[in-house]
């Protein structure tokens, strides 16, 4: 008898983008359940059903045995259902234990929050559920892998049996995944139910008990952990082989492309400086950039672009000065994939034909005629197909908005718009957030292609395995600065992770 | 969303504003059916009405474009009003003062109308780039300063000692545009719009501007220059209204010559969501009710406000059923597909 079951469960988004197709699945009582599938495979809209965001189009869902019409998230944690977004949304000014009563204050005499009491129970919830938190601290002071921590907490003491966990180790530091992993264990030993959602199947394999897998809407298979490998769930999520293992051929950098000497700027949302940054980047050489999100590696990237001000001894790329040059006029020189793929790296409701027009028709002869003046409309649109079949994009009309495509496919879009301008440097930041697997591999082909062909590429990655598989040399940054500077060979990921964390070189567990 | 189904939201969005009206005029004991009659009659039937309706078309789909325009590239324009004002204030100058054949006569009124509204609005992005100004407020209270400005010139230095209300002198005969003069250039200022986001590259920019403004910027767009001439030129067609309110209408600067077209032009603008023919549609619908309510006033006896209030409807429903519409239609067609096997 299960605890959750879905029965041919249906959601389909006008005009016919079935997100689920006929998906039956049951979750046992007691068990730790993955789902994993590539971007757009339904594992997202499958939960939030659960959670009650989205009501199927057809189909059940009984939890508890009882056939449910959840109306909202509410309903669904009435029921004891609840869901750990991967955007976390609490209040930096309030302590642990207050964000946790959050909207459930426990009220004593004249109606005012009985401080005490409210203190006392968050503190048994914690105690009882095994999180190493502190209740008293402001949640202002923590971090995000503490943050997520009062989430779960906050579901504990909503008395929720069902976790649901949206790809909680995408903001986790590599050390924080293993505490994360005992607690979700423990939840589990304590007869709770824990659904989550996953794009690292070695993560998969460590903590889950059973794995579903979706394709395209569909349900492929549920099969127990124990009997199944990472490279079985790959072919199951693509239907094909993926290579996991680098494909690095031997390849002998040439002279310096990016030379950044004495790099400085401010770092965003941050009283910290940037730098004073070193940094050269060779053609025929992918350096890649880690570090904990907010340490200033973004800023980097935007340092170099030239959308923040910064000052440096020297940038220069191929010998070219960057320094007195706009963003435009620094396009000539450099491709630039931004982080943010929805609000920087393309425009969603806007067309793919315009969305590969983007710096082309300023910099690229044929985009634009007169003298820069008209725009040479069909000259995007064969760009749009050339991209579209060249990079393997599913979509019918390159007509369509970029936001109909799934995130890997809009990725791609931004990277062939980039890639077919040909910069002697490329920088890209957090190529593959939020991309599906078959997707990464593309993309990181054609990062190692860019190696080959002697171009100079700048990689920014929150994915430590990612940067280990493509990379030539690894710099870390932490605070501003690079405290690290490896070649690729030499490289763990304690050594990288310390690097990361505590801003020195941990040579010895090397 | 396809080009069919916005369609069905606009003509669904209409009829039930017309029905609301008629009940509405209904309960207040007014004859509907005459009073509808009335409307079609002097708005369309009449001798000459259905140029007029035409005509008056043009200043509310001037300044429809203005605030569309604007707000589909981002910056958000709301000083139509104030540069309605300028722009007629410019162009009422011309028309007094400078005396040339006709041939050149109008396109200097109609241009110094544009130039007028332009540097109106120019205001706004002056202060939004020298002192990072929000041009949402900027404009809109330039509004008031324009009224004011004009109320006073037209009261002052400009003021025909001879009549007996607040106006200037009425303007040299060879300024003046005839009702077909004003239409087509209504025709051709809007078909110039539609090239500008077609075809030319600044209105590339301007668009993906709108749509995502950090894309746009890393992607090599000054969007501050662009912002600053989208303001100047929506600013010049709120001017061009002003002139064509003037040397189609009065001939002389009135007191209040700018009415509601300003307000009007920003509605039309929201109804028609920035859409260029929808701004056109919407803009003859407006001023087909605006030339019917005389009639209608005469015939049935229906004071002339009550258009105003089916205007408002108008908007509201209009907005309101393309969100029920849109929501209930993706409903349907999810649950009629998903009941259908996939393959």
């Amino acid at each position: 008898m299960g605890v959750v079951t879905f029965a041919g469960v249906t959601k389909v988004y006008p005009p016919d983008v079935r997100a689920l197709d006929d998906v039956s699945v049951t979750i046992e009582p007691g068990e730790i359940h993955a789902f994993v599938g590539e971007n757009g495979a339904g594992k997202s809209t499958l939960m939030k059903v659960l959670n009650g965001e989205i009501r199927p189009d057809s189909g059940a869902l009984e939890v508890f045995g009882q056939r449910t019409s959840y109306r909202s998230a509410r309903d669904a944690m009435a029921d004891g259902v609840g869901m750990v977004h991967q955007e976390i949304l609490l209040v930096d000014r309030l302590t642990v234990w207050e964000n946790v009563v959050l909207g459930i204050e426990p009220v004593g005499r004249f109606r005012l929050i009985d401080r005490q009491r409210a203190r006392a129970e968050v503190h048994r919830t914690i105690d009882e559920a095994g999180l190493s938190l502190d209740p008293d601290v402001l949640v202002g002071a923590l971090t995000v892998g503490a943050r997520q921590k009062v989430e779960i907490a906050k579901l504990l003491h909503r008395n929720v049996k069902i976790l649901i966990l949206d790809e909680p180790t995408a903001v986790l530091t590599p050390h924080e995944i293993p505490e994360l992993f005992d607690e979700l264990r423990r939840l589990r030993n304590g007869g709770r139910t824990v659904c989550f959602i996953s794009h690292h199947l070695d993560e998969v394999m460590v903590l889950a008990d059973r794995v579903s897998v979706l394709r395209d809407g569909r349900l492929i298979a549920t099969v127990d952990a124990a009997a199944t490998s990472v490279s079985a769930l790959a072919y199951l999520m693509v239907e094909r082989d993926v290579v996991f293992t680098s494909q690095r051929t031997p390849h002998e950098r040439g002279k310096v492309v990016l030379d950044v000497r004495g790099l400085r700027a401010r770092i965003y949302g941050s009283s910290q400086e940037l730098g004073p940054v070193d940094l050269a980047v060779h053609s025929g050489e992918v350096v890649g950039v880690a570090g904990v999100e907010g340490n200033g590696q973004h800023d980097l990237i935007a340092a170099i672009v030239g959308s923040i001000p910064s000052r440096a001894d020297a940038l220069f790329i191929a010998g070219r000065d960057l320094t007195p040059l706009s963003i435009l006029d620094r396009r000539r020189h450099l491709s630039h994939v931004p982080a943010e793929r929805k609000t920087e790296g393309g425009a969603l409701t806007a067309s793919l034909v315009e969305n590969v027009a983007m710096t082309h028709h300023r910099l690229t002869p044929g985009f634009s005629k007169a003298r820069g003046w008209l725009f040479e409309r069909g000259r995007a649109a064969s760009l749009a197909v050339a991209i579209r079949d060249g990079f393997n994009v599913a979509s019918s009309s390159v007509d369509a908005p970029l936001g109909s495509l799934s995130g890997g496919n809009q990725q791609k879009v931004v990277l062939g718009r980039e890639l077919s301008a040909q910069r002697p440097l490329v920088v890209l930041d957090q190529p593959t957030r939020g991309v599906d697997v078959g997707s990464i591999e593309e993309i990181h082909r054609r990062i190692l292609d860019l190696r080959a062909n002697d171009r100079a590429v700048l990689v920014v990655s929150a994915d430590l395995d990612e940067l280990l598989r493509i990379c030539d040399r690894i710099v870390v940054m932490y605070r501003g600065r690079l405290v690290l500077d490896i070649a690729v060979e030499d490289a763990t990921l304690t050594r990288l992770g310390t690097a990361m964390l505590e801003g020195r070189d941990d040579r010895v567990s090397a | 969303m396809t080009v069919d189904r916005s369609w069905r939201s606009a003509l669904i969005g209409v009829g039930v504003s017309l029905a609301i009206g008629a009940l509405l005029a209904a309960a207040l004991g007014y004859p509907v059916a005459d009073m509808f009659a009335a409307l079609v009659r002097s708005a369309f039937l009449r001798p000459g009405k259905l140029e007029a309706t035409l005509a008056n078309a043009v200043p509310l789909l001037l300044t429809g474009l203005s605030a569309a325009i604007a707000f589909a590239a981002g910056p958000v324009n709301l000083g139509q009003p104030g540069q309605v004002l300028i722009g007629a204030l410019f162009a009422v100058v011309v028309g007094l003062y400078v005396h040339v054949p006709s041939i050149v006569q109008v396109p200097l009124v109609l241009a110094a109308g544009g130039v007028g509204g332009a540097l109106w609005a120019g205001i706004a992005a002056l202060m939004k780039r020298r002192f990072g100004m929000d041009e949402f407020i900027v404009t809109l209270m330039l509004n008031e300063i324009g009224r004011l400005f004009a109320d006073w010139c037209i009261s002052s230095p400009l003021q025909d000692p001879s009549a007996g209300s607040v106006t200037t002198k009425a303007i040299a005969s060879t300024a003046f545009v005839s009702r077909w003069g004003s239409v087509s250039f209504g025709l051709v200022v809007a078909m110039l719009c539609a090239l500008v986001f077609r075809r030319f590259v600044i209105g590339y920019e301007w668009k993906m501007m709108g749509r995502a403004p950090m894309f746009a910027r890393l992607g090599g767009v000054d969007n501050d220059k662009n912002t600053t001439a989208v303001l100047l030129f929506t600013g010049a067609l709120a001017g061009f209204a002003g002139a064509i309110l003037l040397a189609n209408g009065p001939h002389r600067f009135v007191k209040g010559l700018g009415g509601n077209y300003g307000w009007d032009g920003v509605m039309i603008a929201v109804v028609a969501v920035n859409a260029l023919l929808g701004c056109v549609l919407y803009a003859l619908l407006f001023s087909a009710l605006q030339t019917g309510a005389i009639g209608m006033e005469l015939a049935a006896d229906v004071p002339s406000e009550y258009v105003q209030i089916l205007q408002a409807i108008v908007v509201l429903v209009t907005v309101a059923v393309r969100g029920v519409l849109t929501s209930r239609v993706r409903d349907w067609q999810a649950r009629r597909r998903a009941r259908q096997p996939s393959h």
